[in-house]
Parts: structure tokens; C-alpha cells; sequence
């Protein structure tokens, strides 16, 4: 019990002195395997969590101040504070979409951007609870495919409630293999519309209304773009790694770095752009979409 | 270490002692005898989850939550609802010509933001007059507060306070249609 105590203590710290956690991001391209093609393909969706996610500013006054306990302390305060608003600010938006089942949507987007022709044969697309690595693993195990891919969704409102944040992590084994045959991180930043006040809760209140029909229609076609760069991105072999460690493209814009920090953005290249929206391969290989 | 930590599921017994959570007293002022409260017959309370979201209550910092007989522990508190102008009556088909309510869970889950953790209930209420006339209300418990440690016993307490606040909002809004209900009739 102490050292379960001591452990959570270690970790509240650590996220109070390094910021949200960061994830590695590098991309394993798939090269498909001549003598012994894929055949069936299994897919799993999980949803992170049942609704959308707030999120905040975090404070970070322990990195400013050189660090130490009372800082880190301060900071958890802080950052606790500003997340009970952020939860009760989204609220009603989580009212409206009470009904809305994120990784249900996200199965059916992949069923139609997986059509005959796409890079791989989706016999099934089935949503799934949040596994563990252990818990996964042993669910692959069961599986009667030659491969499983695992879509790991999140979706959150961003600290300024002017858009909407999604993103997936694509990963594909072999039923038997924890090694990943494919790998990579998709993240879509989508715009809202926003009340003429400007402020957080007007935001909120007009999207959620009319049982939330504005976050509903931008999740629904963010989830549509998630799974056209899930097939884009899977026949792009070790070329499209070879792009992102091209020099970076001055014309693309900078989006925010899926799993990093939100102040962190990263330069990449530019790799498809149609009127409103522009897909960057960022530079460790991940696929960003931005509002143009 | 860190990962250590994380990887053990938190089993949350809340259906187990001292598992009812305080239900709201309708002590006061304006509270009626118990003859001349209206008896509202709770029906069964219905799984309206997800399947994917039914045997999994979500994470708080990579560790994941896991609530044994969640519904029963629910279904105990909406037993225990008691209001200024109602008693609760379990009932597994409500007779016509009596006010009934039919409550439905639609989501049951913790998350954590930052360093801080949330555990949410959502409940859908559909009460019934003796007319047949329905009205559809959702009433959410939501708690967030400081995540020290991940223990099993702070989130407990943070799924009890949520299921306070939740019932507290459903005793309420019964009450308010009741008051409504009276003012309407001749």
C-alpha cells in the first residue's frame, strides 16, 4: 500500500513537472511481406473515453522556477482547479451528446474508407473498451485473422474551446506478435464555429445546441478524415519515412504534435491538400490535418 | 516503476458495506407525513450502456477502473430515493393509474485531466404520471478532484459522491413534477 501510495506520488509529480505525457511518435512503416501476402485483417476501436475529453492550460511553474516539492505542489493545485472548470465548462456539451458513441462512428468511417481496393481486407471493425497492453494482447491472441489492427481514439475539446482535437494510433500485429508490423499516429484539428461573445461557455452553449448538431457534424467528418489518412498512410512504405526526414516544407503550416504538450508544434512536408484542408507528414512521420 | 503502478486494475467494490450512499432527507420544514407522500413505483433499472462500456468504467492515469455489480449498487440508491412529496416503491411493472419512473444508465466511467480525476455517472429518468404522461430527464453526478494516488479507496469515494449528487438531482426533479403536478389539478 505505501508503495502503491509512493508510486501515484511519484507520478502526480512527474506529470506536474513534465506537462502531459508524452508518447513516442515514430512511424513503422508496413512493408508487406511478397512470399506471404496478408489476408484477413481484424480491426478493433477503442474509444480512450465515453465522452469527449476537456483539457487545460497546465501550469508549469516548477520548470520556470528550477523545480521543487512546494512548486510541483502549487502546479497540482492549479492544474486541479483548472480542470474541475474545464469538466464543468463542457458539460452540457456532454449532455448533448450523451447518445454519441465515438468509436461505434469511428468503426463505420473505417468500413467505408476500407473499401474493395484499400491496402488491406477489413473482415471486421468492432468497437472495444480501453484494453491494457496485457489485456490486448492476450484479446489478439483469440483472434482468427492473419493480422489484428488496433485504433486507439481519443477526442477532446482544446483548453480554448475553439475546436475540436482528434486523434488515433494505428497499430497492426500479427495475432501472435506484440512486434508491430505498422505503426503510426493520425491527429485531425478541426475549427469550431464560435459565439459572437467569444467566450468559453457561449462556445459551448452553441455548440451543443440543437442536441449538439455543430460538434456532431465536426466529429463526425474529423472521424471520416482520421480513417481516409489511416488508408492513405498504409501503403506509403519506408518512402513516406524517408519524406518526413526531408527538409522541412517553408509553405506548410506547423500543427500541433500529436501526443506532445499543445504548445509544441513541429514542421513537416506537405503530402495532400484539397480546398479547406491540408494533411502534413510531420518530420518523426505522423500525419497532422489542419484547417487551411 | 511508474508502469508497475499503472498496471493493476482498480476493482472497486462499491455494492459491498457500507455501500449506500446518503440518500437526501427530505427532513424540513415543508416536509409532508409519509401517509400523504405519493408512492412513485421505480422500475427496473435498465443497461442502456454501450457493450463495449459494460464491463470497463475507463482509467485514471493508465489504471484502469473496474466497478463489480455496478448496477446493483445503483439500483440500491434509487431504492433509498426519498423526497418531500414521494416515496419510492420497487415495482417490476408499474399498474396503470400510478406514477411510475424507469431508470435507464447511459454512461458509468472515471478519467483523469491533468492531475486530477473524474468519476460520471449518467442517468436517464422517464417519469410517468398516472395519466400516462411522460417527461424524460438526465441527471449526471459528476465529481472531479485531486488524484493523490490512484488508490482504490479515493476513487470509491469519488463514485460515491457522484451517485450522491446524481440521486440528489433525480429526488429533486421528481419533486419539482410532483409540485407541478399538484398545482395543475383542480
Amino acid at each position: 500500500m505505501l508503495m502503491r501510495n509512493f508510486c501515484g506520488l511519484t507520478l502526480t509529480l512527474t506529470i506536474a513537472l513534465l506537462g502531459s505525457g508524452c508518447t513516442s511518435t515514430h512511424r513503422t512503416a508496413y512493408v508487406p511481406n511478397a512470399a506471404a501476402p496478408l489476408g484477413e485483417t481484424q480491426a478493433l476501436v477503442a474509444a480512450a473515453h465515453p465522452e469527449i475529453e476537456a483539457d487545460i492550460n497546465e501550469s508549469n511553474i516548477t520548470a520556470f522556477t528550477g523545480g521543487g516539492l512546494i512548486f510541483a505542489l502549487v502546479d497540482a493545485g492549479i492544474n486541479t482547479s483548472r480542470s474541475k472548470k474545464a469538466v464543468n465548462r463542457i458539460t452540457p456539451l456532454r449532455d448533448a451528446l450523451a447518445d454519441h458513441e465515438a468509436a461505434v462512428e469511428f468503426a463505420d468511417a473505417l468500413r467505408s474508407a476500407f473499401e474493395p481496393g484499400a491496402p488491406l481486407l477489413l473482415k471486421t471493425v468492432d468497437p472495444i473498451a480501453p484494453l491494457s497492453p496485457k489485456e490486448l494482447a492476450g484479446k489478439a491472441a483469440d483472434m482468427q485473422a492473419d493480422a489484428v489492427l488496433l485504433l486507439s481514439l481519443q477526442y477532446r475539446l482544446d483548453a480554448g474551446c475553439s475546436r475540436i482535437e482528434t486523434q488515433v494510433e494505428a497499430r497492426m500485429a500479427t495475432p501472435k506478435s506484440a512486434k508491430p508490423l505498422y505503426r503510426n499516429l493520425f491527429a485531425t484539428y478541426r475549427d469550431l464555429p464560435t459565439d459572437a461573445r467569444g467566450d468559453q461557455d457561449s462556445n459551448i452553449a452553441l455548440w451543443a445546441a440543437d442536441n449538439g448538431a455543430l460538434a456532431r457534424s465536426a466529429l463526425q467528418a474529423a472521424f471520416a478524415e482520421l480513417a481516409r489518412m489511416v488508408v492513405f498512410d498504409l501503403p506509403r512504405g519506408v518512402e513516406a519515412n524517408q519524406v518526413a526526414r526531408a527538409a522541412w516544407d517553408a509553405s506548410a503550416p506547423a500543427p500541433r504534435a500529436p501526443g506532445f504538450p499543445p504548445n509544441l508544434m513541429m514542421r513537416g512536408q506537405k503530402v495532400s491538400e484539397d480546398e479547406t484542408r491540408m494533411w502534413v507528414r510531420l518530420s518523426t512521420g505522423e500525419l497532422s490535418s489542419v484547417d487551411l | 516503476m511508474l508502469s508497475a503502478c499503472a498496471s493493476s486494475p482498480a476493482q472497486l467494490d462499491l455494492a459491498g458495506r457500507n455501500a449506500r450512499p446518503t440518500s437526501p432527507s427530505p427532513a424540513g420544514a415543508n416536509e409532508k407525513p409519509a401517509a400523504s407522500r405519493i408512492e412513485v413505483h421505480l422500475l427496473p433499472l435498465i443497461d442502456g450502456r454501450a457493450d463495449h462500456w459494460q464491463t470497463h468504467q475507463g482509467n485514471v492515469a493508465g489504471r484502469t477502473v473496474e466497478v463489480s455489480e455496478l448496477l446493483t449498487w445503483i439500483d440500491l440508491a434509487l431504492a433509498d430515493l426519498a423526497g418531500e412529496r414521494f416515496l419510492i416503491r420497487r415495482s417490476e411493472n408499474a399498474p396503470p393509474g400510478v406514477w411510475s419512473v424507469q431508470p435507464v444508465l447511459l454512461k458509468a466511467y472515471s478519467s483523469s485531466l491533468s492531475v486530477s480525476k473524474t468519476a460520471t455517472l449518467l442517468l436517464d429518468l422517464t417519469l410517468t404520471d398516472p395519466h400516462g404522461r411522460a417527461r424524460r430527464h438526465t441527471h449526471r453526478g459528476q465529481v472531479t478532484n485531486a488524484n493523490w494516488a490512484s488508490a482504490t479507496g479515493e476513487l470509491e469515494s469519488s463514485w460515491r459522491q457522484a451517485l450522491e449528487r446524481c440521486i440528489a438531482s433525480i429526488a429533486a426533479s421528481i419533486d419539482t413534477s410532483l409540485r407541478y403536478h399538484e398545482h395543475l389539478a383542480p
